[in-house]
């Protein structure tokens, strides 16, 4: 078993969304491709952060067996006031990989040519999602997250595809989010997240049949008013609680 | 377990020369304030103790005495800020699994330890060859005091940033302690300076001890009565495993 979540419960509290996941038990055998898919309110990010360990559960286990990558294309790592080959060299200083080794294979998938020395923030979105997607895969994971795949320019989409391909051969590989499109391309099982519950599929139709039942809601921050323990105390009926 | 550590080692490393390559981008208010703020105590001080000469240790020339003790202080309340804020608050690099709440803690604590490293080598080089205290009396020990100060800092970061999460008033409270150091840390006397009956008072404190090893190390006029360097190791070691210890139990305490 590569990824283990053994009877986890976790408080969600992202924003407007609040919700309890309650004896999780999820699965991620080695070198398979699985699909965690919720809408925004199934607060996915909460359960990327258990995976990754940037989190721990309110209770439970996170079992890790094998090295996983951090959720690929996020750009949390980069700063926008160096260089793209600056923060390159940062990912290869933190996995102890031979830094020319590792921008030299940065520069033959990426054809990045001067944009490698551009500042970040001069970069255009799709040069920098493509660097942060690049900036992952070409370090050897056994288990490769990802949390979106609609990465770099739309003529390059075929090569990433490719990639992906040569990626799911090679390692495990678990996608994140609510992009049904590459799930069904790329995942043989998958688990849906609703209400608080996750509902595991080896049949990716069933799966996304159930996904695509599940309305999206309208989640607007609303601060502390979404949350059903306080909305007692603030809707106080004065009239009636006075003498 | 020796490769573990080298993984984190690389991995504060990493992190540490993010961390020096951020201060940087906003040049005006990272590098160059921690250059200026102790730059302007120091100027401070040292205008006071023109005006009141008496306050001034008679052995010990005043801008290398004032340089030996802001600079080092200063440090120690960076490295506690540094340590406590890594540990209280989710930070985006623990995405990376191998990245942990107490390397952000030492890396971050690492990039002031550089500053105030550099700040300390060029301040006192100009104005100990200036006035005449240049070379220090015994490096080694002004080294180990330096770096004792910055590592009771990170320690008792760790503290405070893991109590933080259950008691976040703790931090109003760190403002308070920082004051009375600033008065009672040794940062701007000597244990000399007072009646021998005043010293208990003093001696309890790690700091001072610290702060009486840095001038006792430097001052070929000083020798310090109470200065402990096992007295400070100690405190070292009990912060340490206390910070880290609640560091570990406080893991599935969701961030505020």
């Amino acid at each position: 078993m590569s990824i283990e979540l053994r009877d986890v419960t976790k408080k969600v509290r992202l924003g407007p969304i609040r919700l309890t996941y309650e004896n999780l038990n999820i699965n991620v055998p080695d070198g398979s491709s699985v699909a965690l898919l919720g809408r925004k309110e199934a607060g996915l990010d909460a359960i990327t952060k258990l995976i990754c360990a940037a989190d721990a559960p309110d209770s439970g286990r996170v079992i890790r067996s094998h090295s996983i990558s951090w959720p690929i294309p996020s750009a949390s790592f980069v700063a926008s006031h160096l260089p793209l080959i600056a923060n390159a060299r940062f990912i290869a200083r933190l996995y102890e990989v031979d830094e020319k080794a590792y921008l030299a294979q940065l520069e033959e998938y990426g054809r990045f040519g001067d944009a490698l020395h551009t500042v970040v923030k001069n970069c255009p979105a799709e040069i920098r999602s493509l660097f942060c997607f690049l900036c992952g895969i070409i370090l050897p994971f056994d288990q490769y997250i990802f949390t979106s795949l609609s990465v770099g320019p739309k003529s390059e989409r075929g090569r990433i595809g490719e990639m992906v391909d040569d990626l799911r051969q090679r390692a495990g590989f678990l996608l994140i989010g609510q992009d049904v499109k590459s799930a069904q391309a790329y995942c043989s099982q998958a688990y849906i997240f609703d209400q608080g519950v996750a509902t595991h599929y080896d049949d990716m139709e069933a799966a996304i049949e159930h996904f695509s039942s599940i309305e999206e809601k309208d989640v607007e921050d609303d601060g502390f008013m979404a949350d059903p323990e306080l909305e007692d105390l603030v809707n106080v009926d004065f009239q009636n609680a006075l003498p | 377990m020796f490769s573990d550590l080298k993984t984190q080692f690389n991995v504060i490393k990493a992190l540490t020369i993010r961390d020096m390559q951020g201060l940087m981008s906003s040049y005006n208010y990272g590098f160059a304030w921690a250059l200026l703020e102790p730059m302007m105590f120091i100027g401070i001080m040292r205008v006071l103790r023109s005006a009141f000469k008496g306050l001034t240790p008679p052995n010990m020339p005043p801008s290398t005495f004032l340089i030996v003790g802001i600079v080092p202080f200063y440090l120690y309340i960076q490295a506690i800020q540094a340590a406590s804020g890594a540990v209280s608050s989710s930070d985006k690099m623990l995405e990376f699994p191998r990245v942990t709440p107490v390397d952000l803690a030492i890396s971050s604590a690492l990039t002031s330890f550089c500053i105030y490293f550099a700040l300390f080598c060029g301040f006192t080089l100009f104005f100990s060859n200036y006035e005449g205290a240049w070379p220090p009396k015994n490096a080694m020990e002004v080294l180990f005091a330096f770096v004792m100060v910055w590592a009771l800092g990170v320690a008792l970061g760790l503290v405070v940033g893991t109590t933080a999460r259950v008691f976040p008033p703790i931090k109003n409270f760190m403002s308070y302690y920082n004051l009375a150091n600033r008065m009672m840390g040794g940062m701007l006397f000597v244990a000399t300076m007072f009646p021998q009956s005043f010293w208990p008072y003093f001696t309890w404190n790690p700091i001072f001890h610290c702060m009486e090893m840095l001038r006792e190390g430097w001052f070929v006029t000083y020798t310090s009565p109470v200065a402990d360097p096992a007295y400070v190791l100690e405190w070292l070691l009990g912060l340490s495993l206390l910070g880290l210890s609640l560091e570990r139990f406080q893991r599935r305490v969701p961030y505020i």
